[in-house]
């Protein structure tokens, strides 16, 4: 071991002790124990170190350097040089030839392959380790490889052999020349692939809509080609359900395009055979890909998982296709759920003009929350999109009145509670201003009907502002301000007393949570207190009504709780959030 | 060594088809076997690898291989852990440097290691050449791991490379791009750092 020389001039403490300390680490090594003696002995600070040191060449560092690239040399490390030399050359792997790396995603790297034996060239597709590490999800591995490798179809990656060699267990499947789905529409876009196709977590791909939007989009696949796809894919996804096995993660880096653009479905990774395998899913782990699950996938409901779940990931492709967004997907996995449970795509005609009103309702057949609308099975899917094709009428009917208006108000939740709650509002303040007709104060009715319809008129310009991808992160917070302020301003016009109505607050500060973001909950917070403080004070000069001997503290204790159900709320915000993180890092490995 | 070692409890109870203990060993060796392929691949190549394949390929093998490990104290064990890593790693190296060129020979079973391997098979009744020395060496290096994987990276880093690999600070500070004395103070206070979780746990 090289000596230290001193060369740092040892003006301070700090460099004479490590000096020191470094020198104790090389007798420590050098198992010199009279040296390390020594200088213990000149700085017994060190005294405490000899046993770490020590500890840490005995333990970990002699162990270790029995391996390689010391004076033992190991009886392979001739084999590694070798290989160094032997740049370029197949690598065998049982009795398959590696080729080359044509892929690699998160089950595993993907390599072609030449089998030996038969002397054809397949996909190999080496399962991460990672994933297998304990028996029972061998054995589910090998029961899932089992179900895929009898199925055959025009339209899916056929398995030929599921092994394993030496530790390393793969699939062996048909070997697809082309590209994905996925890659097709990344190249539209304008962008390129990158040298290793992520295969996929399309939680980190996909960008959210708005971003996209903003980018100018458009990026999208000619209808009619979508049409046929999803059609082909569907045709092969009812075959698997025909043969009991759910895909239960559908999207666009799974299907395969060929060199005449024919789409092949592949990786049953996921897939399960229904009954056969009880145990692996009783787990109720959420398997699948956010942004291409179904709601019940989704919310984890395994037992209410059925091949129409599948038909939902379908639709989800075909919208992505035809407008070059993904109705769903957000910058995180756990938005990304809450809006395939809750919100409600635009339809893709309005996002693409020329889109035809038919290929609509299907795509929105197929995106229904409740698997009993969408349709009944992936082949009733293939007939309706080939209806299209051959330009007859589909099946699937253009939804009736309050469907849309269902469909409208899941769109713009934040905006149809508000307007629900200030028409109940409005219809109460009404209701008790009729039913006392002669006491009645009939500007102050008008001014509180008056200050409601200006809320309810902001509220859909905010809803507007939310909508742009300029204002969207300004929106929120103006929103929240704006809803603080009316409320004050409402509550300031009452003649009594506002007393129970500072319930308002609360609930103000409680709604905000529903954004998920605990920023905005604290902000919400904070504008209800000095709302509150505003409310105080001008009543204090307008009314009069605050007799002075009512309890100074009370306001105080309302403060204070406020401020409570503020924390409550932005605490359950970020446990949210944290559970999100680490779902999407579970994903992420 | 006839000490029942925590660790032992499990492997015991692992080899009995306990899969709860096997989840909970193979847990508690997971830093130990992390740390020290880090430190093979990394001495080898001479490089910051990304060795966590390789560390559940070993994790893996020794499960699958469980039946056929015949040791009884805790030394033998993470020998036994340390060998089924030395054997991947060449793979693992030789993959890295992607002109790898799998050998038939090496397509043997697990459990069949190459030299050193007395203990491997060894009759259970047969005390004769139990590596005392080994055993004493691993007694507390799982705990130590642990300690060192529970540092910052840069001061699991330099631990690493100057303790474990035993290189000179010219060499950490050239492998870290940070100059002498930058790496220097660091790895001193990663020394404090690592001295004082490892006196905690003493004290836990």
């Amino acid at each position: 071991m090289p000596d230290v020389v001193p060369e740092e001039p040892a003006g301070s403490d700090d460099e004479q002790v490590l000096e020191a300390l470094d020198r104790l680490v090389d007798a420590i090594q050098e198992s010199d124990e009279q040296r390390c003696a020594e200088v213990v002995g000149q700085f017994p600070e060190l005294g405490d170190f000899v046993d770490c040191l020590q500890r840490l060449d005995d333990e970990l560092a002699s162990t270790i350097l029995v391996g390689p690239g010391v004076a033992t040399e190991p009886e392979w490390s001739g084999v590694l040089q070798g290989d160094v030399s032997s740049e370029g050359q197949g690598e065998s792997f049982g009795r398959y030839q590696l080729i080359e790396q044509i892929g690699r995603g998160g089950m595993g790297v993907v390599y072609k392959a030449r089998q030996t034996d038969l002397d054809r060239v397949v996909a190999l597709k080496m399962i991460n380790s990672t994933r297998l590490t304990n028996q029972p999800d061998l054995a589910r591995f090998y029961s899932e490889a089992r179900a895929a490798a009898r199925l055959r179809h025009p339209n899916i990656v056929g398995i030929l052999e599921v092994g394993e060699v030496h530790g390393q267990h793969f699939f062996a499947m048909d070997l697809v020349e082309g590209t994905s789905l996925a890659d097709h529409l990344q190249e539209l876009s304008g962008e390129e692939p990158g040298g290793i196709p992520v295969q996929d977590d399309s939680v980190t791909v996909l960008t959210t809509p708005l971003a996209l939007l903003r980018k100018g989009s458009g990026v999208h696949v000619e209808s009619d080609t979508a049409a046929r796809w999803v059609a082909d894919v569907a045709r092969a996804v009812d075959y698997l359900h025909h043969q009991g096995v759910i895909h239960r993660d559908l999207k666009p880096s799974n299907i395969l395009l060929d060199a005449d653009l024919q789409p092949l479905v592949t990786d049953f990774g996921l897939a399960r055979v229904w009954g056969d395998d009880a145990t692996a899913t009783s787990g109720g782990v959420i398997v699948g890909t956010p942004g291409y699950m179904a709601p019940e996938q989704a919310s984890g409901l395994v037992e209410e998982l059925s091949p129409r779940s599948d038909i939902f990931s379908l639709g989800v492709i075909l919208y992505e296709m035809l407008t070059g967004l993904s109705p769903f997907s957000s910058s995180s996995p756990l938005d990304t759920l809450v809006r395939v449970l809750e919100s409600e795509p635009v339809a893709p005609s309005s996002l693409q003009k020329w889109l035809s009103r038919e290929l609509d309702r299907i795509c929105m057949k197929c995106l229904e929350k409740d698997p009993k609308n969408r349709y009944h099975s992936a082949g009733e899917l293939a007939d309706d999109l080939e209806r299209y094709l051959r330009r007859e009428n589909v099946v699937a009917g253009s939804s009736g009145f309050w469907q849309r208006l269902r469909r409208w108000g899941r769109r713009q939740p934040a905006l149809v509670t508000r307007l629900a709650a200030l028409g109940l509002a409005g219809s109460i303040v009404q209701a008790s201003y009729l039913s006392e007709t002669k006491t009645g104060d009939s500007t102050g009715h008008l001014r509180t009907m008056g200050v409601l319809v200006i809320w309810a008129v902001l509220s859909f310009v905010f809803q507007w502002l939310l909508q742009q991808p300029r204002t969207v992160g300004m929106a929120r917070y103006g929103w929240c301000a704006g809803d603080a302020i009316l409320m004050t301003v409402s509550l300031c016009l009452i003649n009594s007393s506002p007393g129970p109505l500072l319930i308002g607050y609360p609930l103000l500060v409680a709604a905000s949570g529903l954004f998920f973001r605990v920023r905005l909950v604290w902000f919400m917070t904070f504008a209800s207190l000095i709302s509150y403080a505003a409310l105080l004070a001008l009543r204090r000069s307008w009314h009069e009504d605050v007799s002075p001997e009512s309890a100074w503290h009370f306001p105080v204790i309302f403060a204070v709780v406020l401020a409570v159900i503020g924390f409550v709320v932005a605490y359950q915000v970020y446990r949210v959030r944290v559970l999100s993180r680490y779902y999407r890092r579970g994903r992420a490995e | 060594m006839p000490e029942e070692s925590v660790l032992v409890t499990l492997l015991n109870r692992a080899r009995a088809g306990d899969e709860a203990a096997a989840e909970e060993l193979f847990g508690r060796c997971r830093n130990y076997v992390s740390l020290l392929a880090r430190v093979q691949v990394e001495s080898w190549l001479q490089a910051k690898v990304d060795a966590s394949d390789l560390v559940q390929q070993t994790l893996l093998e020794a499960y699958r291989g469980l039946s056929n490990f015949r040791g009884e104290s805790e030394g033998e064990w993470l020998s036994w852990l340390k060998q089924i890593l030395t054997h991947n790693a060449t793979d693992f190296v030789r993959q890295y440097k992607g002109t790898a060129k799998r050998q038939v020979q090496r397509e043997v079973p697990i459990d069949v290691p190459g030299a050193g391997s007395s203990f491997f098979r060894r009759d259970p009744s047969d005390p004769g050449d139990s590596p005392s020395q080994l055993v004493m060496q691993h007694e507390n290096a799982i705990e130590l791991a642990d300690a060192v994987s529970r540092l910052s990276e840069d001061h699991q880093e330099v631990i690493l490379l100057r303790n474990v690999q035993r290189l000179s600070f010219s060499e950490v500070s050239e492998r870290m791009s940070r100059s002498r004395p930058a790496v220097q103070m660091l790895w001193m206070r990663a020394l404090r750092a690592l001295k004082t979780r490892l006196q905690d746990d003493g004290h836990a």
